[in-house]
């Protein structure tokens, strides 16, 4: 168990490194947008591997901030919860049925883009877009 | 001819309203030549005696929009929708045509040239394609069911339209689950008013049935796997059973990964024969395949029960080099003989697990029967019919085959006249068909009404529109 004098050097140590992000939100969100961060290809996009989470809800204009991140390569997704489920609703064959944005707009073909194409270093990015269609 | 070359001349030629001076059989690229904005209301001059029980109007979709800023589309199936109205009513006859508004049309307007590819098109530097109803163009047949008037595509969700203005209203979503998924262009209604209806989702391998009852709600759907999934347009539904009638067409991902459009993603594999699905209505989870001798089908006629047999009609190529070739040839103002589609006749064996066809001699395409008869025995097929105008593509002529002895009832329009898809409308003694046509030395089209028991007679009444249109799909006529 470290001491707490340890413990104090590790958190100056990690909040000298720390970085925050902030995604504009592109595409004129008319509701609340979910945001999820994600660390690594293994982690993207998966239920509950986000390593922070961030809401912006309607009228609070049109960006969200991830703050505190360790230095490393990311990528965010977000969507827009028109039905007000808390969850991005998909159609039987998994094609989403609300808008969905990524990271840097990257793009898949006819799927989710790959956590290459929507990825990006931090903290030499401290601003990424993301457009909702 | 480059495009750009091809595409001004014609559009000179037409502006100065001049007939190309060339042979009929090249002034057929006329038809494909496309226009770009919603026409305005236009009267059509009428001579003859049009039946006055056969009030309404003759609702027409197709590709209406073949090219923009300069990039002219690869395939007649890759154009914009565009419903085009013939209205009759109290002696006199209308026309107008709207675009259908599909987030690609306003996408594609906006920009003034595409930005999303089409079914054929790969356009350069496209938004990246998201789900089937990204490149929607909602473009081949109409429906109205239900309360609805819908533009049907194939690749993703029917369209809604204002049935009075033609507005697009949006996507239709029968339910939330199901939203953008494929609801193909043929779908059948039954005499009581249900609606059975399937799509093809080639990426996934899969294929969707819908049930909707007479009052538009969704009752039933259900999802399949299909291996080899090929590109499959129409089908037929009996008292029992669904059938579907599988070329050898097949998607390869392969190809879509390498960057090939939807079209070109397909490959002809023969050795697989054509196969044919049935499924039994009450059992949609217990398919049963049979097998024909290797050919193309785009259109179904019917099917029907004949005890422990299934006897079904389409229009059959030996390949599908129209498809996959010719056609993106004719868009390029160059046709090419090659064998064309043909009435075939065949049976299903339920008991035995056999089947077997009969390749007729006759040319036909676009059929339609009497929709009262849709799954039940019908002895007549109404088709569009290829005469006498080898040198060009399409028909020039409208025929009824009578499935009992083979007798060919048809009336020649003449090879300067490019018929498009006629249908049958019950009424009067032995009903009426309905059709329009492309005259290419008028440039002009003509509405023509037939007594559908005496085809060889000609046109009852004939209407005749001063304009050419791009040749349309699939038409519906909505009585009233």
């Amino acid at each position: 168990m470290k001491t707490p004098a340890l413990l104090a050097a590790a958190c100056l140590a990690a909040t000298a490194h720390a970085a925050d992000l902030t995604v504009e939100v592109a595409g004129t969100p008319a509701a609340t947008v979910y945001a999820a961060l994600y660390d690594s290809a293994d982690t993207w996009m998966k239920d509950g591997r986000a390593v922070k989470t961030a809401v912006l809800a309607p009228g609070q204009g049109r960006t969200l901030a991830f703050t505190g991140l360790a230095p490393g390569r990311y990528a965010v997704t977000l969507y827009e919860d028109a039905d007000g489920d808390g969850k991005l609703g998909r159609n039987l064959f998994g094609i989403p049925t609300e808008r969905w944005a990524v990271s840097r707009d990257a793009s898949g073909r006819m799927g989710p883009p790959p956590f290459e194409a929507a990825s990006f270093e931090v903290p030499a990015t401290a601003q990424v877009k993301a457009t909702l269609q | 001819m480059k495009r750009r070359d091809f595409h001004a001349a014609l559009l000179a030629a037409l502006a100065a309203g001049a007939t190309p001076a060339q042979p009929a059989a090249a002034d057929w690229r006329l038809g494909y030549a496309g226009v770009s904005a919603d026409l305005p209301p236009m009267p059509l001059a009428l001579r003859g005696r049009w039946p006055a029980a056969l009030q309404g109007t003759l609702l027409r979709n197709g590709t209406g929009r073949h090219e923009l800023g300069g990039l002219r589309y690869r395939h007649p199936f890759d154009g914009d929708g565009m419903l085009q109205r013939y209205r009759v009513a109290e002696g006199r006859v209308v026309h107008d045509a709207r675009f259908v508004r599909t987030p690609k049309f306003v996408a594609d307007s906006a920009a003034g040239r595409p930005v999303r590819d089409a079914f054929a098109t790969v356009v350069p530097g496209s938004e990246p394609v998201r789900s089937a109803d990204t490149m929607n163009t909602a473009n081949t047949s109409v429906l109205a069911h239900g309360g609805e008037l819908l533009a049907l595509w194939e690749g993703g969700s029917a369209t809604r339209l204002d049935p009075r203005t033609l507005d697009t209203l949006g996507f239709k979503t029968w339910a939330p689950a199901l939203a953008g998924l494929p609801f193909s262009a043929h779908p059948r209604v039954e005499a009581d008013g249900t609606l059975w209806n399937f799509g093809i989702a080639s990426r996934h391998g899969l294929m969707v049935v819908w049930r909707v009852d007479g009052a538009g709600t969704l009752r039933q759907h259900t999802v399949l796997p299909v291996p080899q999934v090929a590109m499959v347009h129409d089908f037929a539904v009996t008292e029992r059973h669904l059938v579907f009638l599988l070329p050898p067409l097949v998607w390869e991902q392969a190809r879509a990964d390498a960057g090939a459009s939807f079209l070109d993603s397909h490959a002809w594999r023969p050795q697989l024969g054509l196969r044919v699905l049935v499924l039994p209505k009450d059992r949609l989870d217990a398919p049963r395949w049979f097998e024909l001798p290797a050919g193309f089908v785009f259109h179904v006629g019917n099917a029907w029960e004949d005890g422990t047999m299934i006897r079904l009609d389409f229009m059959r190529t030996p390949d599908a080099w129209h498809a996959s070739e010719g056609l993106k040839q004719v868009m390029q103002g160059r046709w090419q003989p090659h064998a064309c589609a043909t009435m075939t006749v065949a049976t299903l064996d339920l008991a035995r697990g056999r089947a077997q066809q009969e390749v007729w001699p006759v040319e036909a395409e676009f059929p339609r029967i009497d929709p009262r008869l849709t799954g039940r025995r019908h002895r007549h097929v109404v088709a569009a019919a290829r005469i006498d105008c080898a040198g060009r593509p399409g028909y020039d002529g409208v025929q009824r085959l009578d499935l009992e002895g083979g007798a060919v009832d048809r009336f020649h329009y003449g090879a300067h006249v490019m018929a498009e898809e006629h249908l049958f409308v019950p009424g009067g003694e032995r009903g009426w068909v309905v059709g329009t046509a492309l005259d290419l030395r008028e440039q002009a089209m003509k509405l023509s009404v037939f007594d559908a028991g005496a085809l060889a007679d000609g046109p009852l009444a004939q209407a005749t529109l001063a304009r050419v249109l791009p040749l349309g799909l699939h038409a519906q006529w909505l009585a009233g």
